[in-house]
């Protein structure tokens, strides 16, 4: 296997609440191979973004290291970051925050390559390719980001990403914010444009279809640790995980008819600031043993390559389960 | 049919007029836009064209023609010294805009700089700036003019030095403030992970966004501005005699209040009406600038 184009080792990012200590992603290694679609999936407060924004160095890693291209950029100084900046871009969620409302979209389009020293007329050009490229006329150029929708914004800003012909992509929940055919388009617009161009993505977003649609590999973040890693074909076809399992049951169209009722994981995401002890999932968790109470699990990978991070791994079929609504009701019946 | 009806009004309806930006179609239709603009503006031309449009001359003293009521020759009568009233009236305009102006170009300037490298850099720039800007705050505006005054001697340059160094605190923390917002968002965190350097985060991504409430500000603090101007003035420690100031002749004109309130009265007129002026101006422009409520 050739040289991972990202590699994330043992990234930690810790934030300061108050006086004390809030893990927003913790240990976290990942590989990201050239040409590939990496998914990060998870719940809101998981540490998706926070991840998204470390491998921009929009915020900087407590711990671990961050190596593009075999070289480590971890530490890199702002100015000594700026040349890289063109071979990692990223298109956030937000399609109307993330463009500035005062310059017009040649403009938006035109800032990175402005900042690599392109020439005028060179960039002129670029713009219009660009634009072509996600499908907006090149008249665009010359009109104010609020004449648009939400999804020819989100464009726009995947024109941006792409100006420079970048060689990673990080996609901050990119289309979280559109309507869901819209939604549709941009996933193919993003799809196409990585088979013409071969661009890497991290594709990051809390949704499970999304993601299948578009990635290669998916890793599932809970609590800001992974639990569990695979490709496409093995996590939605046996995910070892029970946090996983409940993900895949949670998507409604895919989930319900053919795996029959497999439960939502009940209760909320714990305060990272106050993580459980032993494993992060097992205040949730069906299968939780004594074990997981006190120990950590460690991410584990098989033959395939597919990893998780589990003192019971294993398909969901025969575990005890208690679903959501049979939980209700022992509750009620407490009560 | 009244469907019908309000269909075709709509297409009827009048187009938006080409070559008007939405800006200038919603300041045209505000109404507090329009009055303070079109005060602001009749000071402004007074003041331009003072030394020429003047009835008299302002500094002329005529000890036969003292406190003459207003009549036909002096229309706002005379003072004490026998100058005509309405021609130091029109000159005085052209002192408080003077200050007024130079005064705004100032602190705008240092204001919105050194708030909006405050908010950028945080940390220890900001500690060691916003904590200056709180120390002037602790004084009384009026105490640093007197103190600065006492160290310069009056004049005019005297009443702008003072007065800038009393209103730029001010602007710079409406800056920093705004600055602090706007970081965070997605399209200036684009600027920097697109390699953008620093000032170019801040002239083309910061600015222009934080342009329109700063000009609100600005409008409103003129008249503020100029009541200080005339409170130095008044008290002697601002623009000097013979040149004409409208706290100078309030200042002038009080002792006489009750028998020639011509003086005091005309003055503070001018003064009052300015001010408004500008401050309808500045409503004007914050309901006019508003996002919230731009968008059709």
């Amino acid at each position: 296997m050739t040289a991972p184009l990202l590699k994330l080792e043992n990234i930690s990012k810790r934030f300061r609440v108050g006086n004390k200590e809030l893990a927003a992603v913790n240990d976290v290694s990942l590989d990201v191979a050239a040409g590939e679609t990496l998914g990060i999936v998870g719940e809101s407060g998981c540490g998706k973004s926070t991840l998204g924004r470390m491998i921009l160095r929009l915020t900087d890693p407590s711990d671990g290291a961050i190596t593009f291209d075999g070289r480590d950029i971890t530490r890199l100084s702002k100015r000594a970051m700026r040349p890289l900046r063109r071979d990692i871009q990223i298109v956030f969620q937000d399609p109307y925050a993330s463009l500035n409302p005062r310059m017009k979209v040649g403009e938006i389009v035109a800032e990175p390559l402005v900042n690599i020293g392109m020439k005028r007329a060179e960039i002129a050009a670029r713009v219009a390719e660009v634009l072509k490229v996600v499908g907006l006329p090149a008249e665009s150029a010359d009109r104010y980001p609020h004449a648009f929708s939400g999804g020819q914004r989100q464009r726009i800003g995947i024109a941006r990403a792409l100006a420079v012909k970048p060689r990673l992509i990080v996609c901050d929940e990119a289309v979280s914010a559109l309507d869901v055919s819209v939604q549709a388009q941009v996933l193919t617009l993003l799809r196409d444009i990585q088979r013409e161009t071969g661009v890497t993505f991290v594709f990051i977003s809390h949704n499970l279809g999304v993601v299948r649609f578009l990635c290669h590999r998916i890793a599932v973040l809970y609590l800001g640790r992974v639990v569990e890693i695979g490709t496409e074909a093995q996590l939605f076809e046996s995910p070892q995980h029970p946090y996983t399992q409940a993900l895949l049951s949670a998507i409604p169209e895919a989930g319900a008819g053919r795996r029959g009722r497999i439960p939502v994981p009940s209760g909320e995401i714990p305060n990272p600031i106050n993580p459980p002890p032993g494993c992060p999932f097992h205040l949730r968790c069906p299968r939780v043993q004594d074990r997981c109470r006190s120990e950590i699990p460690t991410l584990v990978s098989d033959a395939g390559g597919q990893a998780v991070a589990c003192h019971f791994p294993g398909a969901d079929a025969d575990s005890p389960h208690q679903t959501l609504e049979d939980k209700r009701m022992t509750e009620g019946e407490a009560q | 049919m009244t469907l019908e009806t309000s269909k075709t009004d709509a297409l009827n309806a009048p187009a938006p007029r080409r070559g008007l930006s939405d800006f200038q179609i919603r300041f045209l239709r505000s109404r507090n836009a329009m009055i303070g603009s079109i005060i602001v503006a009749f000071v402004a031309i007074v003041a331009l064209l003072a030394p020429w449009i003047t009835p008299h001359d302002p500094t002329k003293v005529s000890i036969m023609a003292t406190w003459l009521p207003p009549g036909a020759d002096h229309l706002l009568g005379t003072d004490a010294l026998g100058r005509d009233v309405l021609s130091r009236l029109i000159m005085g305009a052209r002192v408080s805009l003077t200050v007024a102006l130079s005064v705004l170009a100032i602190t705008m300037t240092f204001g919105t700089l050194l708030g909006m490298v405050a908010a950028w850099y945080r940390g220890h720039v900001d500690n060691v700036l916003m904590r200056f800007v709180d120390i002037i705050f602790a004084f009384p505006e009026l105490i640093i003019a007197i103190i600065v005054a006492a160290a310069m001697g009056p004049g005019t340059f005297t009443v702008i030095v003072a007065l800038a160094l009393v209103w730029w605190p001010g602007i710079a923390r409406m800056a920093r403030a705004l600055v602090l917002s706007l970081r965070e968002e997605p399209f200036v965190e684009a600027g920097i992970a697109c390699g953008t350097p620093t000032w170019r985060i801040m002239w083309r991504h910061l600015l222009p966004n934080i342009v329109s409430p700063m000009i609100v500000r600005a409008s409103l603090g003129v008249g503020m501005i100029i009541m200080a101007e005339a409170t130095m003035s008044f008290l002697g420690i601002g623009v000097q005699e013979p040149y004409p100031t409208w706290g100078g002749m309030i200042r002038d004109g009080l002792p006489n209040l009750r028998t020639d309130p011509h003086l005091a009265l005309s003055a503070s007129v001018a003064l009052g009406i300015t001010m408004i002026g500008f401050n309808l101006l500045g409503d004007g422009l914050r309901d006019v600038l508003d996002p919230k409520s731009r968008g059709r």
